[in-house]
């Protein structure tokens, strides 16, 4: 057995260095919090206080639908400009240069304050940001990337349509090529956020005679060119975060193609890979949810006492946990420098069966006020959630696509004949 | 055994299921659900199809229907939607009460509009602490020599608020005695001086609306007392194996409604170049589900035979108000699933399943409350 060289990796002064690092990277980050946000009042004091909402799909007031992006815009562009919005971008591009444990360590850090939500951003920071920063042109780059991940611009998912859901790649909006220009016809659905969207990551036909796969090209674009409609659907929720786009002969310049023509396929797939893998954070609210969970059985009177129910809370619990970790797990990977892959439909399907029974429990134990509004604080606001399920159990890819994923990507097994 | 309907049972079932198709197919009842209507016409007409006099007896004016064939109805009926299942046994259940309960006077008086469906009848025993445990509740009346006088509060009272509803109130006239034993019932018609009445934001079930209701010194007079006084609680029982029951066939009628409706997207909808449900993954859950809808239905029309073969049955009856209910809201769960982006639009009639399917296993007893019962008829007494 060899000592460890100094200087090397695995040499611990070096380890050493770095978490001294990482400690001050911390300590400044806290000072912006503390100077910006007030602390997550703790669980026990929690209840009764502050906005009960449990689902992001919730109807809400346009009031209200107002405030929930501006009070979102107002804090990415905090964040972004304090260093702590897009902690590992290159700096280049106003990025932090920083490490996935500088991310992480923040991320940590600000599960601890009652930050606004974000979630108007998910998907375009999550799919659509890194897309183009992958597949785009650089002037395309340098005209969305940055001001996305400092909120000033919202980016969409333009990937469903009527008659290809499951099967993307069956998708028939056509790109047809027009000299410098592509001029863009079809229909898109079930489109999160478009109504917010200023930028759109959209997949369109671009070769009808090629095999489904390899005729289809990738673009951003601008949601505001001629020719797009964009008409708000209504959720079961009541709310109204998505949408139909219509494109009627919308041109839009070359430059703006992501990756090349009639590859978009590939594109797709990456950006597939990346929404996958937003279940290793907390973009499902299982967290959230476990923990008002958790709090409403420790009230006196709401049957946290129940034999059936504190089974059902402990399996709760160890599902989350389980997630939790295998997340770590996955975090692990993404450092070791591997992408994201088929085996993170996993936690997909695992966020949302996990949520599924958290909102079946919370419906027990409520019994009418999850359904009906007595106007009880953190009750009927469950109501939400148990409509909120059935959608996340499709969007992103149905729980029947995930275990396909996993049956034949990750275990190899043979396709369905 | 006899598993067969009889010629008259079958006819009667495909007169309601035409009359379903005409008049109230599921896109007019989820339309209904969602602008908070209550469709009085097809309330007429269903009068005159006899339906509201069927439970009656024939000596009495009425269709003499047996529990069988009103459970048939019901299950219909709530091909379009529970809550127009729920509009119809909601009104004859308590009506029953009456007829059965009543004095010579008073079923006399309330016969014409009993038989026709005249009267919406609100049956109002929770409160906001008095739920699954019925027998605790507080409102009380006091005894004022020809009138009572009511006071106090009643919750989840569903259809009080439509107009000239009639609340059949338990309240409490004797508070000395123990809890079971001082209860009466009232009939106080909803306009009364003193009643205020509270709509309760819910998912769904809006056709008839859900309330609470405030009642503030209101004089009921006394010739409105059914039954014996402080002897109710018998009279909130009995009732109650033949609500599950007939409850039961029409979640089993929205449950079956719920699968047709997804198995013939699954044949219409194509994805990967075949319809979906020549995916194994959907195939198999839905085959599950018929089987479950099939053996629902019999435990439905068991307690329902049982009723009229005069043998008990409430541990049955919870068995099927059980299954059935708990059947519809895995019939829905697997229909949002079928349907995929296209149930979780508001468009889709399988939205509407949804929400309305979520109230299933609370309203008419929870299903914690069905298990104790049948976990008691076991020698398990739970608390
Ligand atoms: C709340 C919400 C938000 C969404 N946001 C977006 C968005 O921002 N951008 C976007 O592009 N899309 C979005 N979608 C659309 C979503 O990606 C699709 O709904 C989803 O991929 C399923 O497609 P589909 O609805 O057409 O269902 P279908 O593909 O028609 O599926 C119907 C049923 O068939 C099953 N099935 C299909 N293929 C198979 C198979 N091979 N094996 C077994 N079973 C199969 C499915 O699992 C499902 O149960 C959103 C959807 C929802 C509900
Ligand atoms: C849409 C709707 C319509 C309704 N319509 C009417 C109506 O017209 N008239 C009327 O009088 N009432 C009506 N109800 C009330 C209904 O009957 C009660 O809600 C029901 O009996 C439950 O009572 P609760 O609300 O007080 O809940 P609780 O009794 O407080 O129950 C809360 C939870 O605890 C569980 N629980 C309670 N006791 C036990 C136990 N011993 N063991 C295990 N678990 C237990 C329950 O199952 C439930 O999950 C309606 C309710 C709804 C939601």
């Amino acid at each position: 057995m060899t000592a460890t060289e100094v200087g090397t990796p695995g040499d611990p002064s070096l380890d050493l260095d770095l978490d001294r690092e990482l400690d001050s990277f911390e300590d400044q980050a806290r000072e912006f919090l503390e100077a910006h946000v007030p602390r997550t009042a703790p669980a026990t004091a929690a209840w009764g206080v502050g906005d009960d909402t449990m689902s992001s799909y919730a109807k809400r007031s346009p009031a209200a639908e107002h405030d929930r992006i501006e009070r979102a815009r107002w804090w990415k562009r905090l964040e972004f400009d304090a260093g702590y919005g897009w902690i590992t971008g290159p700096t280049e591009l106003g990025g932090g240069g920083r490490t996935a444990d500088h991310l992480r360590r923040y991320g940590e850090l600000r599960a601890a304050y009652a930050v606004p939500s974000t979630n108007v951003y998910t998907i375009s920071l999550g799919m659509v940001a890194p897309a183009i920063l992958q597949h785009g042109q650089p002037q395309i780059v340098r005209k969305y990337v940055t001001a996305m991940h400092r909120g000033d611009l919202i980016g969409c998912q333009l990937f469903s349509e009527p008659g290809a859901g499951s099967d993307v790649a069956g998708l028939s909006t056509r790109a047809v090529r027009d000299g410098d220009e592509w001029v863009i016809n079809g229909q898109k659905v079930w489109t999160s956020e478009a109504h917010h969207a200023d930028v759109g990551l959209l997949l369109a036909r671009s070769n009808v005679d090629a095999p489904k796969h390899q005729g289809i090209t990738a673009f951003a674009i601008p949601m505001s060119l001629t020719g797009i409609d964009v008409r708000p659907l209504t959720m079961m929720t009541g709310g109204t975060e998505f949408n139909e786009v219509f494109f009627d002969d919308v041109r839009l310049p070359d430059s703006y193609r992501l990756g090349a023509v009639d590859a978009g396929w590939g594109v797709a797939i990456s950006v597939l890979m990346n929404e996958r893998a937003l279940g290793t954070g907390d973009a499902f609210g299982l967290g959230r949810a476990v923990e008002r969970l958790r709090m409403m059985a420790s009230m006196p009177g709401l049957r946290g006492d129940d034999p059936v129910i504190r089974q059902q809370l402990a399996r709760i619990i160890t599902n989350a946990a389980c997630i939790r970790y295998q997340a770590l797990a996955a975090d692990g990977r993404r450092k070791a420098g591997l992408p994201p892959g088929p085996a993170e439909s996993v936690f997909k399907l695992a966020n949302t069966e996990a949520l599924r029974l958290v909102a079946q429990v919370a419906g027990e134990m409520l019994g009418p006020s999850a359904v009906a509004d007595t106007g009880e604080w953190g009750t009927y606001a469950w109501g939400d959630l148990i409509l909120t399920v059935p959608g996340m159990r499709v969007a992103g890819g149905t729980d029947e696509v995930m275990r396909n994923i996993l049956a034949e990507r990750v275990l190899g097994l043979p396709k369905e004949p | 055994m006899q598993f067969a309907l009889s010629e008259e049972q079958t006819l009667l079932q495909d007169t309601a299921r035409a009359f379903v198709d005409k008049h109230c197919p599921p896109e007019l009842a989820k339309e209904w659900d969602e602008t908070d209507h209550f469709p009085w016409p097809l309330w007429k007409r269903m009068a005159e199809m006899g339906w509201f006099a069927l439970p009656y007896p024939e000596t009495w004016g009425g269709g003499g229907g047996s529990p069988l064939e009103i459970c048939l109805i019901a299950e219909a009926l709530a091909r379009a939607s529970l809550d127009v299942a729920m509009a119809y046994v909601g009104t004859f259940i308590p009506g029953l009460t009456i007829h059965r309960y009543g004095n010579d006077e008073q079923r006399e008086r309330f016969k014409p509009g009993l038989l026709e469906g005249e009267y919406r009848i609100a049956v109002a025993i929770s409160e906001p602490d008095a739920g699954s445990d019925a027998a605790a509740l507080r409102c009380a009346a006091t005894d004022e020599g020809d009138h009572f006088v009511v006071n106090g509060q009643k919750a989840w009272c569903t259809g009080a608020g439509l107009p000239g509803a009639l609340i059949a109130a338990y309240v409490r006239t004797d508070p000395a005695a123990p809890k079971h034993r001082g209860i009466s019932l009232l009939l106080i018609p909803n306009d009364l001086e003193g009643v205020q009445i509270r709509r309760t934001p819910t998912l769904a079930r809006h056709l008839l609306g859900t309330n609470e209701v405030f009642f503030d010194n209101v004089s009921v007079p006394k010739e409105n007392l059914i039954g014996p006084i402080h002897g109710a609680f018998s009279l909130l029982m009995s009732g109650l194996d033949m609500e599950k029951t007939v409850m039961a066939a029409a979640y089993t009628g929205v449950a079956q409604s719920t699968m047709d409706e997804m198995l013939a997207y699954s044949k219409q909808r194509s994805q990967f170049d075949r319809p979906i449900g020549t995916f194994q993954a959907l195939a198999h859950p839905m085959a599950d589900l018929q089987t479950e809808i099939d053996a629902a239905r019999l435990l439905a029309y068991r307690a329902a035979w049982m009723i009229s073969a005069g043998q008990p049955c409430t541990r049955e009856a919870a068995m099927a108000k059980l299954k059935c209910s708990e059947t519809y809201v895995a019939a829905a769960r697997l229909g949002m699933q079928v349907l995929a982006g296209h149930g979780f639009a508001t468009e889709s009639v399988m939205s509407f399943r949804w929400r309305e399917s979520i109230v299933a296993t609370i309203s008419g007893g929870t299903s914690q409350i069905q298990r104790n019962a049948v976990a008691k008829s076991m020698g398990l007494t739970t608390y």
